[in-house]
């Protein structure tokens, strides 16, 4: 935290311009989804100069390379082994996720996509080898910091705080990672992108039914959006009309510059979104490479397709 | 006997010893009362001095439910902290002569934060994730260990240089407005308890710090994904709540005539019946609740007659008997929604104490074992009669102890009342004996028999509570029956206490010698070690696991919970009740405190660190219980019981990293060194690889896990996780350099099927 972000080549702000031409899907919008890009009339503040409190996007965006193909990837494993207490569930996982890219990470059950989501994200350390984000070695770094650093990890099941009210579950967010002037805008950013929410804004959220919980931890990432967003099973529990809407903002963020790692079960969709694919097994990487060389492999790796 | 176990002495009239100021506050004003009738003179007086009182109350309440909205761990410690910084507060100002102010600065508001810090990070900050018996324990062993480093270290018996000092700038002074007249110190306490409360609902209500606080206390984790240093946030809670309750402390020390232990014993208690009436989260109904017991036990002061029975035992044990009834009957705790974390998953299962024990169905071991002990026996026949007598007393506790075995270690209840169970047998045996001439051979039924009865009283109500409510209710049980049944002179003798003969039957048996008697407790222990070895070896042992796993999940598989629970308190308390009887005719007499609160707190610290779950547990209880303190008398330690009790307490130093006992911790340690080599990892790694055909081991790298897992049997995966003490908290496992480990097993190929299976 204390060091600032080497130049990460390629790195957008993190609000970023109106895309050029979103694919706008044809159906028409269901409101408390957010296929649309962000309204134009919110306010954007880091627009011009990343003024964050959390400072990490210190370096202006002028860094960002003009070649084709950016030369580090944003997030790179590196022989990461990681388990719990004597298990271990990661055994030498290695692949990159290059910048501005989805990449799906898909196996079967209990292969380890979850605990490669949290040792991406700082919630289980690695027992050996690295992680890199950019340039920058963030093994062993705490999860908090990582959070500023621009990696949000939307996790498995249940993730809101269930005695907290909508409303403070979202100012927990942004007040951290936007400060105290910026929290009032991302809120009103969140509710207009999800009005069902500004319905509830009072409502203690473990009593939001399940698919409003999901909506409140996607608000939660979406207002801010982060450099790299890990979504792990995001659309359990949600009607597949939902599931749909759900992988169209997928999509829309990454246009807007946000580098993705989708978790998924519904395995075609995922191949549907992703530019690249991971698929582990037993702890290992089985597969990495661009979803189109995946051909029929997938039902081999993946049993039960 | 009591003076080599009890920390505490057994003085505990808080407001019987109280000085005359609070009784009197409020009537003691100059110049208002000349003309109103007596009447007025007394209900401003009783409010007046209920308010002080409440305040303190309230005040270590907000303490209680800051550290549990914040940490979810219920802090039995504060009144430790309480206790350390009045100890702290006397010593500046009253030895050493410092002024007033400065006092106070060092004792609340440094010595306060930094208690609380200091607990947080060494202790409590790695309880997360282990259940909840376990901090519980880990608690309780603060609340003995921090008073004995006190008294040890400098404080001793406690100060006897003037009354402790009031935080006033005037002494003496007091305030008037019409008929109302309030002595300065009392008004000090009412408006510091006002700034606290406010201070802490604007803090919860209003700040970000109050709302990251309460987000830590659902799901640190989620805390982190969300950006914030969730442990900076505990950190801070903590050193807000260790402030709180020094600051209660030091303003309860002025209304008693001494600082001990036990005033802030009953301190806390008072504190959690009023943050129980508060269901734990409200602050205002916390203030409210303290301020209406204030108000309660300051009325029975002044309308009991002071002499009758009732009133001496009843008047000082009203926060035991309202925390009592609040447990069973106040709606608002059966409602409470415990919200879990939802990244608890992220950590590995811990280990606790109510982990696997593998009842072995091996029996090739009976007949070596019987022999030693034969052996063993017979060998102590030999022993200078002096350590013969001790020996005696160890097996008898020990006898006790296992009562903890069947209650803690098979049905996972925290019971700190196994000393009333004891007493009651104790004195039920003691009183026929001395009335009716029965024989202390009848009076071991008996004794067995009222303590059973008395298990009953208590656990029959009680069946509906669960974990800490339970423990919190059987101390407040304890310290009911300690205050109010024991000290009758028609139960413990009074005073004096009771002769105890040792069993004699005209002629035909005689134990009196110590020999002989020493004979009769290793029998009692053998019988009783049968019984629990039985019983959890049977049908019920089964269900009580079942139950301890989860109680909804057995009852839904056709066990009845409450039938289980029964039986277990029922044997425990039998087994007490008898051990109690041995215990007292050990001493041949008993005396006050024998089976008193202090002693139930330490009994219950002793088993659990060392192993509730084993009888070899509670052997090294009893042991270790009677002879530690004979080896600080002869190494010449000045306060023993003092160090003896710092020393049980850093127990629980370990006992976070083990929490499944020191004794079978140091066991599988002697397994992993010096045990038979087919039951080191690397065997039953490949046992397991055969068996399964796995490609991988199981339990992979040496590097970050130097101990092995398997000291329970060769069950693959889930066993190794249920038995290990994970690293459990905040990411406490440090990164390994790549490449320390050793080498991996050739990876082959994975077969596909895996998913399918
Ligand atoms: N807290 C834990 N303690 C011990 N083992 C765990 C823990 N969490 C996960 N595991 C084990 O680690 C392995 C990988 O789990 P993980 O959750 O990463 O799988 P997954 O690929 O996300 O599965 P799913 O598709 O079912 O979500 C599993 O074998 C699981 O049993
Ligand atoms: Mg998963």
């Amino acid at each position: 935290m204390s060091q600032p972000m080497p130049p990460a080549p390629g790195w957008q702000p993190q609000i970023p311009m109106a895309p050029p031409e979103p694919q706008i899907p044809p159906a028409p919008p269901v409101p408390q989804v957010p296929i649309a890009p962000p309204a134009p009339q919110v306010p954007m503040p880091q627009q011009a100069a990343p003024a964050d409190p959390a400072g990490y996007v210190t370096a202006p965006v002028a860094a960002v390379q003009p070649g084709p193909e950016p030369a580090v990837p944003l997030l790179t494993l590196d022989y990461v082994s990681a388990g719990y207490g004597q298990f271990r569930a990661l055994f030498d996982v290695s692949f990159a996720v290059p910048m501005g890219c989805a990449v799906a990470l898909l196996g079967p059950n209990g292969a380890g996509k979850t605990t490669v989501a949290r040792v991406c994200s700082g919630l289980v350390q690695p027992t050996n080898g690295a992680i890199y984000l950019g340039h920058q070695e963030i093994t062993g770094m705490p999860a908090h910091e990582l959070r500023r650093l621009g990696i949000a990890h939307a996790p498995e099941g249940r993730s809101v705080f269930a005695s907290l009210t909508v409303e403070e579950n979202l100012l927990l967010e942004f007040r951290s990672s936007l400060g105290k002037t910026g929290a009032p805008a991302a809120l009103e950013r969140a509710y207009s992108w999800f009005p069902r929410l500004r319905e509830r804004r009072n409502q203690i959220a473990g009593t939001l039914s399940g698919g409003e919980q999901r909506m409140l931890s996607l608000a939660r990432v979406l207002a801010d959006l982060p450099r790299l967003l890990i979504v792990d099973e995001l659309s359990l529990g949600l009607a597949p009309i939902i599931v749909d809407e759900v992988f169209e903002t997928l999509d829309t963020i990454r246009s807007q510059g946000c580098t993705l790692v989708v978790i998924e079960q519904h395995v075609n969709k995922a191949l549907e979104l992703a530019d690249r694919v991971v698929i582990l097994q037993k702890g290992r990487v089985v597969y990495d490479g661009p979803t189109d060389e995946l051909g029929d492999l997938v039902g081999q790796l993946i049993p039960g397709l | 006997m009591s003076r080599a176990v009890s920390i505490w002495p057994a003085s505990a009239d808080p407001i019987g010893s109280t000085k005359s100021g609070l009784v009197a506050a409020g009537t003691a004003g100059p110049g208002w009362a000349r003309g109103n009738s007596k009447i007025v003179n007394d209900v401003v007086g009783l409010i007046v001095g209920g308010l002080a009182l409440g305040c303190v109350y309230a005040l270590v309440a907000t303490g209680v439910v800051l550290t549990y909205k914040t940490s979810a761990v219920f802090n039995l410690a504060l009144g430790a902290q309480a206790f350390t910084a009045a100890a702290v507060m006397y010593s500046l100002r009253n030895n050493l002569g410092l002024p007033l102010i400065l006092s106070f600065v060092v004792a609340v508001l440094i010595v306060g934060p930094l208690l609380g810090l200091g607990l947080y990070v060494t202790l409590f900050r790695r309880l997360r994730n282990v259940p909840e018996a376990v901090r519980l324990v880990v608690a309780l062993g603060v609340l003995i260990l921090l008073p004995a480093i006190v008294q040890a270290l400098w404080f001793g018996k406690g100060g006897n240089r003037g009354s402790p000092p009031a935080l006033v700038l005037e002494q003496d002074k007091v305030y008037a407005w019409g008929p109302v007249s309030i002595p300065a110190d009392q008004l000090s306490t009412i408006l510091f308890t006002i700034l606290v409360v406010v201070g802490l609902v604007a803090l919860f209500k209003y700040t970000n710090l109050g709302l990251q606080m309460r987000a830590v206390v659902e799901s640190p984790r989620m805390v982190q994904l969300a950006g914030i240093n969730a442990d900076r946030v505990s950190m801070i809670s903590w050193m807000l709540s260790g402030t709180i309750a020094a600051l209660g402390g030091v303003l309860l020390a002025p209304l008693f005539l001494s600082i001990t232990p036990s005033n802030y014993t009953i301190l806390l208690v008072a504190a959690i019946a009023a943050a129980v009436f508060g269901r734990l989260t409200s602050l205002p109904l916390t203030l409210v609740g303290g301020l209406a017991l204030g108000f309660l036990q300051q009325a029975l002061s002044r309308y009991l007659p002071s002499d009758s029975v009732l009133a001496q035992g009843l008047r000082p044990s009203l926060p035991f008997v309202v925390l009592f009834l609040l447990l069973l009957f106040w709606p608002g705790l059966r409602d409470r929604r415990e919200v879990t974390d939802p990244l608890a998953g992220v950590d590995p299962p811990a280990s606790s104490i109510a982990g696997t024990v593998r009842a072995s169905k091996d029996t090739s071991k009976v007949l070596p074992l019987t022999l030693g002990t034969v052996v063993i026996v017979a060998l102590c026949l030999l022993l200078p009669g002096i350590w013969m007598y001790r020996i005696t007393g160890a097996i008898v506790l020990s006898t006790i102890f296992l009562s903890f075995t069947v209650l803690t270690g098979m049905a996972g209840q925290i019971s700190l009342c196994q000393a009333a169970f004891a007493g009651a047998g104790a004195y039920g045996a003691a009183q026929l004996a001395n009335h009716f001439n029965v024989p202390i051979m009848v009076g071991l039924l008996v004794g067995g028999l009222v303590g059973l009865a008395v298990g009953m009283l208590i656990s029959l109500p009680t069946l509906g509570l669960r974990g800490i409510y339970l423990t919190l209710a059987t101390l407040a049980f304890t310290l009911m029956v300690d205050q109010i049944v024991f000290p009758l002179e028609q139960v413990g003798g009074g005073p004096a206490g009771l002769e105890v003969p040792r069993p004699y039957w005209s002629g035909f048996i005689d134990f009196s010698d110590d020999r002989a008697f020493f004979l009769l407790c290793v029998a009692a222990l053998a019988v009783a070690a049968l019984v629990v070895w039985l019983v959890r070896r049977g049908t019920t042992g089964r269900f009580l696991d079942a139950i301890r796993g989860s109680e909804t999940g057995a009852a839904s598989i056709g066990i009845n919970p409450s039938r289980a629970k029964i039986t277990a308190f029922a044997l425990s308390a039998l087994i007490a009740g008898v051990g109690g009887v041995l215990l007292s005719s050990w001493q041949q007499r008993t005396s006050a405190g024998d089976f008193g609160v202090g002693n139930s707190l330490l009994w219950a610290l002793v088993v659990i660190i060392l192993g509730a779950r084993t009888i070899k547990g509670a052997l090294a209880g009893g042991f270790l219980l009677v002879l530690f303190p004979e080896l600080l008398k002869a190494a010449g330690i000045p306060n023993p019981e003092a160090w003896q009790g710092v020393v049980f307490g850093l127990g629980t130093f370990v006992f976070v990293r083990h929490p499944e006992g020191l004794v079978d911790a140091i066991g599988g340690w002697y397994q992993r060194h010096f045990g038979r080599p087919e039951r080191t990892t690397e065997e039953v790694r490949r046992i397991v690889t055969i068996d399964l055909s796995e490609p991988e081991p199981p339990a992979g790298n040496g590097a970050s896990s130097p101990q092995a897992p398997y000291t329970a049997g060769v069950g693959p995966l889930p066993d190794t996780a249920g038995a290990v003490a994970g690293t459990a908290g905040g990411g406490s496992y440090r990164y390994a350099q790549a490449g320390s480990g050793p080498p991996q097993p050739p990876s082959m190929p994975a077969p596909p099927s895996f998913g399918g299976t």
